[in-house]
């Protein structure tokens, strides 16, 4: 009597801890499912994005340059922040971030006479940036992300670079997904 | 004994009827997400193929009469304010050819023009948002004629810096950037 007792206790253990641990994977699974479905959104962006960059127009001061937009996969608008990095960073191995932006006084120099279409775009700051991987991209202070029109027609984004020597400008675009800003592209400038 | 052994066996069987049934199906989602995703690529890579053919309507691929070969479409700063598109076949260009606006640097910085349509002229002012309409080059829409061939002619309500036709560029509906000459 006592043997079957403990057997049909030893049963309902097996089967409670059997579902704790199904209940477990469950939430991991759905948050890695919930993962890919925003990386597999950026990566789709990201395909389709199509950036031309125009011949800098040379000034005293600098030199002005305007970048094209379009995307053959999103008609939403997006996000982009301009800084400068240097050269040293400039080959395909190295990954672009914020953290490896020229800083002057304790904040990052930005290009100035950001416009599109001739008007000064709306921008946010953001704290956290992540690779179109997901992978944590930047994290620290605001930086700044200004806000294109929807991606309806091509865009001109129209700036001047003035980059300290041995420096050059990289114009960065994401995607805010579920609050969260991903990167779908870049190109040096 | 024998009794105690099946019912940890029947617990352990229900445990993998549990798996089954909510864990196998949940693993397949998860993993026919990249094929979607794949398909997704696909179809943008024809896109990306018509906007870089876009390239060739300025390229030197049509021979003219004296037989060296010439652009399908020029984009051309005729000085004075004025910049023609010449359709040298004397057709609809190769690709389909819409010019979204025109971007003229003044010395300063780019700047963006809408081209609007002002009676049988066409004018390039500066744009004041998107999306711009754009214009679509093409006989039908030719307002004038240069060597022979019809031709668009547009008027810069800013002229480029120094009159430099390298400061006059034009943007297609792909995003191309197309400079005059």
């Amino acid at each position: 009597m006592e043997n079957s007792v403990s057997s049909f206790i030893l049963l309902i253990v097996t089967v409670l801890i059997g579902i704790v641990a199904i209940g477990l994977s469950a939430v991991f699974a759905s948050n890695q499912y919930n993962a890919s479905l925003i990386q597999s959104q950026a990566q789709n962006i990201a395909n389709g994005l199509y950036i031309s960059v125009s011949n800098p127009a040379i000034m005293s001061n600098g030199y002005a340059v305007f970048i094209t937009v379009k995307d053959f996969n999103y008609q939403g608008s997006l996000y982009f922040t301009v800084f400068y990095i240097s050269n040293v960073f400039r080959n395909a191995s190295s990954q672009i971030s914020p953290s490896l932006a020229y800083i002057l006084n304790g904040k990052i120099v930005y290009p100035r006479n950001v416009k599109i279409g001739n008007s000064v775009p709306p921008y946010i700051t953001a704290t956290t940036l992540y690779y179109t991987n997901l992978n944590l991209m930047y994290q620290g202070n605001p930086i700044i992300l200004w806000q294109t029109p929807p991606l309806t027609s091509p865009i001109d984004i129209s700036l001047v670079l003035s980059p300290p020597q041995g420096y050059s400008a990289v114009i960065l675009f994401f995607a805010q997904i579920q609050n969260k800003y991903i990167e779908v592209g870049y190109e040096w400038l | 004994m024998v009794v105690k052994g099946i019912s940890v066996v029947v617990g352990i069987l229900i445990l993998l009827m549990f798996i089954i049934v909510i864990a196998v199906p949940l693993a397949i989602v998860i993993l026919s997400q990249p094929t979607s995703q794949e398909q997704q690529v696909e179809s943008a890579q024809p896109f990306k193929i018509i906007a870089k053919n876009q390239y060739e309507d300025f390229a030197p691929i049509i021979p003219n009469e004296e037989g060296s070969p010439e652009p399908p479409v020029e984009f051309i700063y005729a000085g004075n304010r004025s910049v023609l598109f010449v359709l040298n076949s004397n057709s609809t260009p190769p690709y389909p050819l819409v010019i979204q606006y025109l971007v003229v640097f003044d010395g300063s910085s780019w700047i963006t023009l809408n081209i609007t349509k002002n009676g049988n002229t066409y004018v390039a002012e500066i744009a004041k948002q998107f999306p711009t309409n754009g214009l679509e080059i093409n006989t039908y829409n030719a307002n004038t004629e240069y060597n022979g061939n019809p031709a668009i002619e547009i008027l810069l309500s800013v002229p480029p810096y120094e009159n430099q036709p390298y400061y006059v560029a034009a943007v297609t509906q792909y995003g191309n950037i197309i400079y005059s000459a």
